[in-house]
């Protein structure tokens, strides 16, 4: 199975930078080298998608591919859907935490549906406190500089 | 959407498991594997594409940070013990 990079907040943010650090430049060229999805749930974009700046430096990320020669952007967002919402909502329930985890428990849940992933993050013990919740999957954090 | 004929060789077992489950429809599976593979590599050449503009652009990634990320793909594959020094 090939578990793939998922970005929180901190790793769509030194994506987008204007400078990636490079440990972000790292995991996904290790990413590419093992031929593993980046994904980004969607509602990570939105606590990134702040100002008009951040959210062009965004757009700009995410939509970057060459269609003409077969590319898809390279990094997939993923909608939250029903069943995505049912997941995120039995991950903030087996851990009993509030709605104010609700975008970590979004990462955790798209980790979750691949039987884990390498989580690039800021918040690596909420990510693992909720993790927990989901104890088949192999989740690993990181974080993104 | 115009349709080309090919040739595919696929595994026996795969294809008894399909026809034991009654699908029949061989041309459209064959066709769904393939438009997820397209994206797929087409993903990933855009991935190659963004690196390579950075590593054009900015300084070499420094061999610890790639050493780290390499153990870290190590541990999510479940090959390496996990690293308590690394987040």
């Amino acid at each position: 199975m090939k578990l793939p990079v998922i970005l929180d907040r901190a790793g769509l943010d030194e994506l987008a930078a204007t400078r990636p650090s490079s440990t972000i430049r790292a995991l996904l060229g290790e990413a590419w080298a093992r031929q593993r999805s980046v994904v980004v749930p969607a509602l990570v974009c939105a606590e990134v998608c702040r100002t008009a700046a951040r959210t062009r430096a965004v757009e700009a990320v995410l939509s970057r591919h060459d269609a003409n020669s077969g590319e898809r952007p390279a990094i997939e967002v993923v909608d939250t859907t029903f069943d995505l919402a049912r997941s995120v909502g039995a991950i903030l329930s087996r851990s009993r935490a509030g709605s104010e985890d609700i975008v970590d428990a979004h990462v955790v849940a798209v980790a979750a549906r691949h039987g884990g992933g390498l989580v690039v993050t800021s918040d690596p013990d909420d990510i693992t406190r909720l993790a927990d919740a989901v104890p088949a999957a192999r989740i690993i954090v990181r974080p993104a500089g | 959407m115009a349709k080309r004929k090919i040739t595919v060789t696929v595994d026996e077992d795969v294809l008894e498991t399909i026809r034991a489950q009654g699908d029949d429809n061989l041309s459209a599976a064959v066709n769904d594997a393939l438009a997820e593979h397209a994206r797929r590599i087409g993903r990933l050449a855009a991935l190659r594409n963004m690196l390579d503009h950075w590593d054009a652009e900015f300084s070499p990634i420094p061999t610890v940070a790639a050493t780290q990320a390499r153990r870290s793909f190590d541990e999510l594959d479940g090959i390496a013990e996990p690293d308590r020094g690394v987040a």
